[in-house]
């Protein structure tokens, strides 16, 4: 019962910039919410707000049912964990004396609390775990975040770019990891990262200075903005020359664009995108061997949001 | 390029508001703290005790010259010395001046008048500085003392210089029986050649000889008199009682006790020539007889002359005596004993020391956890905000305690520094001022919000803090008004304690209050700081 987190209406000023404007989101329990947006956007603020080290201006937020006010109730801390954007670590410490603080700061048994570091140990490839955490490179420093917002073994876990740095590899294993824990975790994790969104993310909401420009699941997104709007055919020519010749038999028109040795048809969904497919394809017949390559592309996440700032 | 580098460096440093906030009014604040620090720049006008049990003019000089005196500022006091020692015990007043039931007496039987004074030695500034100051009163109740003592002399000049007319008066008395004899023998010797009058004629011309050298040593006499006078005007004038003056004084009363001493031995030999004159045994007329009578009313005038004599002499024997022995002495007793300047500020120094340690390091540690962000962290996991406090508490605790105790060391190792009472109780005050300090850090660093804030936050409230706690400025020349603010300070607190416990020996229970003062110091700033980091937000 329940979802993992609800925010209703809240909103976020600092001086003179508007962080969050009127935001509403639900997460459900057991996904992983992407939060997207660019630099900027209020993700950090809203994350910060859900996790109460943030008091909105106005608006509520819940947290596993549990109406925060005033920072995280002991049940909730115990519940929820963050993987700040900013390091937040003890620099001066090793790895695994973060990890053991930690761990411990949730109350874990030391038996318990080693066998968790050395489960994630492995898992994220910390290395040697004797290194003070300012001498690491800057993704072994990331990895150690993230290790430990999963010490306590979170019910929540918020993740503000906690992947930036990381080598793909690696990136590859935390996502899957992070798959495989969804069973028993909910993840809320902020991204520019959109391949990545599209990779892991069961929902996604996109804030765009402090608003909400778009939510709903990947798939609904994608396949609302590929019904509604567009999608390109791409054809490349063997050189600039045969291009124009195809360019030039359409005359003046919004739906063909050319560039070098290529081709962009842009084409709409209903019937006169089947019209303009039709004639596309009837006025280069003959020319097939000036074509090298065709492409159809559909709009990703990346382009849809693209587009919908653009419109802004 | 050097432009450039000159306006980022410009634009950082001024884009900490916080931090110029502070930089701006922290200059105030020390010129404040500085200026009201030191009221007149002096050490004086320090409340002092004065218990007359004399009560005579002599005492009363005392009490005036005190009053005026810019270093003692006496209080309303009514009680006894034992009473009195009690407010020196706590530095309530800084000294206790005894005048005793008998001075004046003492002074005018030529003893010397003893004046004690008890001087608060645990501060080493006020201390000193009344310590010189107490010749002040000497000198300025002795100049009325010697006002006195001197009218005296003066008195003794005119009667003496009348006594001296007398005898003058009484040798011209002399001289006129002389002539009578004189005569009186010319005729004798016309009526009666067998009167050998030569022989007394001679004598009575030598006696009359004498008289006229014996006037003319009584008219310098008189002159010295006048001349003593003249020197006493003197040292009215110029407002002193040198030593070389006194001396004069005193020769030329001993040349006048020898010139009327050698007087009195001149009439004394003149008696016995006249006692030796042998008139012989002429009938006619009695004329031996009439002559003895002459004779014999010549040596009577010469016995009182004598006699006058004797008693100026003897007058001013005494005068001499009053100024030879010393009228008046100050007894000093340091209250708590001698004391070094080191020992007087080694408690200041302590507290200094423990103060600045133990605020800047919790405050700095707390601070560059709130730039890492550890701490905003620390604060989604679920252990308590008071075990968070208590952790960082205990270690700086720890961590002061054994840097307390190695200033403490090195401080008596190497500059053997005094402690009169238990080191316990040093090593205890100076704990509860560590947990004071730690307190305090805690919570600035709760309020602060970066390192460059802490930092000039920190020695803006240590270096005051120095300033105002009494350790280095007794509170005596502070301002009113900085006496209260002192007691924002932790510092004030343990400097009385350590104080008291170093330098007066006292034991806890009689630093009670100073030990109240510093928990709450440690409690407040305790509580604020867990309530201001339980809302500690981004
Ligand atoms: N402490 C602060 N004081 C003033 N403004 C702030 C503060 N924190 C954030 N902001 C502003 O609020 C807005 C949202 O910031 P936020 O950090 O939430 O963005 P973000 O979406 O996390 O960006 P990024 O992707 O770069 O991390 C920005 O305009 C930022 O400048
Ligand atoms: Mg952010």
């Amino acid at each position: 019962m329940g979802d993992a987190v609800k925010v209703v209406n809240i909103s976020k000023k600092y001086k003179g910039v508007v962080a969050l404007d009127h935001v509403s989101l639900t997460i459900k329990k057991n996904s992983i919410f992407g939060l997207l947006g660019s630099n900027g956007a209020g993700k950090s603020t809203l994350l910060h707000i859900i996790i109460g080290l943030l008091n909105p201006n106005e608006g509520d937020v819940y947290v596993l049912d549990e109406k925060i006010n005033k920072g995280f109730s002991k049940n909730l801390k115990n519940k929820v964990a963050i993987v700040p954007q900013k390091l937040s670590l003890y620099e001066e410490l090793t790895i695994f004396e973060n990890l053991y603080f930690f761990a411990k700061s949730y109350g874990l048994p030391r038996k318990e609390v080693l066998e968790k570091i050395e489960g994630l140990k492995n898992i994220l490839r910390l290395g040697d775990l004797h290194r003070k955490v300012k001498n690491l490179s800057g993704g072994y420093q990331r990895r150690t975040s993230l290790a430990v917002g999963l010490i306590g073994s979170p019910e929540i876990l918020i993740l503000d770019e906690a992947t930036v740095g990381i080598d793909l590899e690696t990136k590859k294993i935390i996502n899957e990891l992070l798959l495989s824990l969804k069973e028993h975790m909910t993840v809320i994790t902020t991204t520019h990262s959109l391949e990545e969104a599209e990779a892991i993310c069961d929902y996604v909401y996109f804030l765009h200075k402090g608003k909400k420009v778009l939510e709903g699941t990947l798939q609904d997104i994608i396949k609302k903005y590929s019904a509604e709007n567009s999608g390109d055919i791409h054809i490349v020519f063997k050189d600039e020359e045969a291009a124009k010749k195809i360019f030039d038999l359409f005359g003046e028109t919004k739906i063909l664009r050319m560039e070098g040795n290529k081709l962009y048809l842009v084409f709409f969904s209903g019937q006169y995108s089947a019209n303009v497919l039709t004639n596309f394809l009837n006025k280069i017949k003959g020319y097939e061997k000036d074509i090298v390559d065709i492409s159809i592309h559909k709009p990703n996440l990346e382009e849809i949001m693209l587009q919908l700032i653009k419109s802004d | 390029m050097f432009y450039t580098v000159l306006i980022k460096e410009a634009r950082q440093l001024f884009s900490d508001k916080g931090f110029l906030l502070i930089a701006l009014i922290q200059p105030l604040i020390f010129i404040v703290m500085f200026g009201s620090s030191f009221k007149g720049g002096d050490i004086n006008h320090l409340d002092t005790i004065v218990i007359d049990n004399d009560h005579t003019n002599y005492s009363q000089y005392v009490i005036d010259a005190t009053y005026e005196s810019e270093f003692f500022d006496p209080i309303n006091f009514s009680g006894t010395l034992d009473d009195a020692l009690i407010h020196l015990e706590r530095s309530e007043v800084r000294a206790v001046i005894l005048i005793p039931e008998n001075f004046s007496d003492n002074i005018d039987n030529a003893i010397t008048g003893e004046i004690e004074i008890y001087i608060d030695s645990s501060n080493f500034l006020t201390y000193s500085s009344l310590s010189g100051a107490q010749i002040e009163i000497i000198k300025e109740s002795l100049q009325r003392i010697a006002n006195d003592l001197l009218g005296g002399l003066e008195e003794e000049k005119e009667t003496s210089k009348k006594k001296i007319e007398d005898i003058k008066d009484i040798f011209d008395e002399i001289e006129t029986e002389a002539d009578k004899l004189d005569a009186e023998l010319n005729d004798i010797k016309e009526e009666f050649s067998g009167i050998d009058s030569t022989a007394i004629k001679n004598s009575i011309n030598s006696l009359k000889d004498a008289l006229q050298e014996e006037k003319t040593s009584l008219n310098q006499t008189q002159n010295a008199l006048d001349g003593i006078i003249f020197t006493l005007a003197d040292i009215k004038a110029f407002n002193q009682t040198e030593e070389d003056r006194k001396l004069i004084v005193i020769g030329q009363i001993t040349a006048i006790r020898n010139g009327i001493n050698n007087s009195i031995k001149d009439v004394d030999d003149t008696i016995r020539d006249l006692d030796e004159i042998d008139v012989g045994t002429v009938d006619a007329g009695n004329i031996s007889d009439r002559i003895d009578e002459k004779l014999d009313s010549i040596k009577n005038k010469f016995e009182s002359v004598k006699e006058i004599g004797e008693s100026i002499s003897l007058n001013l024997n005494k005068l001499q005596k009053d100024f030879l022995s010393e009228p008046i002495r100050i007894k000093e007793t340091a209250y708590h004993g001698e004391i070094k300047y080191f020992d007087y500020l080694g408690a200041g120094v302590l507290s200094l020391i423990v103060f600045f340690v133990s605020l800047m390091a919790p405050a700095l540690n707390v601070i560059y956890e709130k730039e890492q962000n550890t701490l905003y962290r620390l604060s989604t996991t679920p252990v308590s905000s008071i075990i968070v406090f208590f952790g960082k508490f205990s270690v700086f605790i720890l961590f002061s305690f054994f840097e307390m105790l190695y200033t403490l060391f090195v401080a008596i190792l190497i500059y053997d520094l005094r402690i009169t009472g238990s080191i316990y109780n040093v090593i205890l005050i100076l704990t509860l001022l560590a947990c004071a300090s730690i307190s305090i850090g805690l919570f600035i660093s709760s309020k602060v919000k970066t390192m460059q804030q802490a930092l000039v936050l920190v020695p803006l409230i240590v270096i005051p803090s120095f300033m105002i706690s009494h350790a280095f400025f007794p509170p005596d020349i502070m301002a009113e008004f900085m006496n209260y603010v002192a007691y924002a300070t932790p510092m004030t607190f343990s400097n009385h304690a350590l104080n008291a416990i170093m330098i007066k020996g006292f034991s806890l229970s009689e630093v009670l209050p100073d030990i109240y003062a510093l928990l709450a110091f440690t409690i407040v700033p305790l509580i604020l700081f867990i309530i201001n980091y339980k809302r500690m937000r981004y």
